[in-house]
């Protein structure tokens, strides 16, 4: 217990002096990691603990951004109503997902947030006249307020930060908790839940929202960081980075989704000097995990590898 | 409602559907076996489709083109069967997850080989001249398709009920341990079932490329489809393959005529009521 809090001060306090030594685009791009490592828990909570394998999370954060572009710059509503509206409908889509999916296990639950999710990436370039078609709504930019710029990269990054650290503690509590543990039951052996008469749908139905009420927490800053919504976010390609995210870190602990959003973002970044073909190295990537660890980077057994690395170098 | 509008859109959902069914008849028997589901099938059908219709430009042969087209998708399959799912044999979900790796990793390479610009089929005159079916005039080629599915689904339905492999398939998806028990070979039969699937997405890709032209995104949108195919039929079953592709082809050919800005997402409409009134699937069964 105090070895966790002081791991929690510490990264608190390097989330606190980062933005004062790093240059722009690296505070801009840790804001994109904190929106990837959002989106990565979001897979994680139903990944983790329910068994259930999304490629819808990152549709609810794109509905999300899709209603502040649309009522925000087409309309003009201000940022402080569409706000609270977007998370607000893009739960409201994950209630009917839910529904339509809690019967779902494994395998078909997999298929199922594919082909909703697709539908929905289908309907945001095919209804042109309200969402832009490919070319998207661009100008997308938090005001000012209180003479505080909350366009700017840094400012952004502040409450990013808050909300991201705000989020990860708050589902830690979750896990740690008497319906955490249900869910872990849930994925162990529903029949004996049942059996204990416990609310099986329901529990798995509400933890299927609240991981989309995190995702769509997640689109709002990705939409104000990218200024520009259009239907890339949806895209099949960015689930699949999400859930590479989780699988690499590892989506049964609480920091492995953040730690491989991390991860992946830093090496997306570096790859995308040499080449454009960063979705060929997430498949590679995922490829790998899958094959050679499939627990993830928090839950690798370094410990052995250690071990075994100092008995083969004192024996040669 | 124009009378032409109607036969038109209802021979255009019928390709769809022929089309569909060609590509989700495997993929529902693979995914019946083994409760494997190959999420590179659009990525096979695309593979298939550039290198068969490059094929057929070389060779102006469209029956060279398909084969090609297939061949190449078969082997990517096995390939992919043999190297890598074999190593996570009966987990589920990693198994889905590395035929999703797969399928993006062919995706992007297919992108550096062909481009981004849309491909389509270029047909000998005779098949691209219109037929009379009695109530209008129809391309040839997509009369052809349509037969094509319907032979695809008599020989299926002859293989399944009429041969011991078909009498082993059947076994295989109802039961899989009891099958293995009296010594039929599921992992083979398997096998087998995966690589004929793979074959037919990519000569579905040659195929289809009359109706969809080729680009980057279209496979995505082909296994979508396949997929919502599969959910509404119930998987594992031919029948269902066969009624889910006419629901689907059928529903996005009316929305795309009536109302396109909606094409894909009515989909959605008739996938909802069977998953709130049979979420097994039409001719599913529940496990």
């Amino acid at each position: 217990m105090k070895r966790e809090a002081w791991i929690i001060l510490l990264l608190i306090a390097g989330l606190a002096v980062w933005p004062l030594i790093a240059g722009d685009y690296a505070v801009s791009r840790t804001n994109r990691a904190m929106i990837y490592a959002l989106l990565a828990l979001s897979f994680s909570v139903l990944a983790g603990r329910l068994g259930w394998f999304s490629l819808c999370q990152t549709t609810f954060a794109g509905i999300s951004g899709y209603v502040i572009a649309i009522l925000g710059v087409r309309y003009g509503w201000p940022t402080g109503a569409v706000i609270p509206l977007a998370i607000l409908i893009s739960v409201g889509f994950a209630v009917v997902f839910g529904l339509l999916t809690v019967r779902a296990r494994r395998v078909s639950f997999l298929m199922l947030t594919l082909a909703l999710g697709q539908m929905i990436y289908a309907l945001s370039f095919q209804w042109v006249d309200v969402t832009g078609g490919y070319n998207g709504i661009p100008g997308i930019r938090l005001p000012s307020f209180l003479g505080i710029d909350f366009g700017d990269t840094r400012v952004l990054y502040a409450m990013l930060a808050t909300v991201t650290v705000g989020i990860f503690m708050a589902v830690h509590r979750v896990y740690r908790s008497q319906y955490g543990l249900l869910l872990l039951g849930i994925q162990e052996n529903e029949e004996r839940m049942r059996a204990l008469g416990h609310p099986v749908h329901l529990a798995r139905f509400t933890a299927f929202v609240m991981a989309a009420a995190i995702a769509s927490v997640a689109g709002v800053f990705l939409v104000f960081d990218m200024g520009i919504m259009s239907p890339a976010p949806l895209s099949l390609n960015q689930a699949v980075l999400v859930l590479t995210a989780a699988v690499l870190g590892g989506y049964r602990t609480i920091w492995g989704p953040a730690l491989g959003a991390a991860v992946l973002i830093m090496l997306q970044t570096g790859v995308a000097q040499y080449t454009d073909r960063h979705m060929m190295v997430i498949g590679a990537v995922l490829v790998l995990c899958i094959l050679l660890m499939p627990r993830g980077l928090s839950e690798f057994p370094w410990k052995s590898l250690v071990h075994r690395f100092r008995r083969s170098s004192a024996s040669g | 409602m124009n009378l032409h509008t109607f036969y038109f859109l209802t021979l255009n959902g019928l390709t769809l559907a022929a089309l569909l069914f060609i590509m989700a008849s495997g993929l529902t028997l693979a995914f019946g076996l083994m409760r494997v589901v190959n999420l590179a099938h659009g990525a096979f059908y695309l593979l298939g489709g550039y290198v068969g219709v490059h094929m057929l430009q070389v060779s102006d042969s469209l029956v060279l083109g398909v084969l090609t087209g297939g061949v190449v998708a078969l082997v990517g399959g096995v390939l992919m069967e043999r190297l890598l799912l074999q190593r996570v044999r009966g987990l589920d979900l990693s198994e889905a997850l590395l035929t999703i790796a797969i399928g993006l990793i062919i995706a992007d390479a297919l992108l550096v080989a062909y481009g981004g610009r849309p491909i389509s089929l270029p047909l000998p005159p005779e098949l691209r001249a219109p037929m009379d079916l009695g109530v209008m005039m129809y391309p040839t080629f997509r009369v052809l398709i349509m037969v094509t599915a319907v032979a695809l689904g008599i020989v299926f339905w002859i293989v399944m009920t009429r041969t011991r492999v078909g009498a082993a398939i059947r076994a295989g998806v109802d039961d899989r341990e009891t099958a293995m028990a009296q010594g039929i070979n599921v992992p083979l039969l398997f096998a087998g079932v995966f690589a004929v699937a793979s074959f037919l997405a990519g000569a579905a890709g040659v195929i289809g490329t009359s109706y969809m032209s080729l680009s980057p995104g279209l496979d995505v949108r082909v296994l979508m489809l396949s997929l919502v195919v599969i959910i509404i039929g119930g998987m594992g079953s031919l029948k269902g393959a066969a009624v889910g592709a006419l629901v689907t082809g059928m529903v996005s050919s009316f929305a795309s005529g009536y109302l396109p800005q909606f094409a894909l997402f009515f989909l959605f409409l008739p996938m909802s009521l069977i998953l709130v009134f049979r979420p097994q699937g039409l001719f599913g069964r529940t496990t």
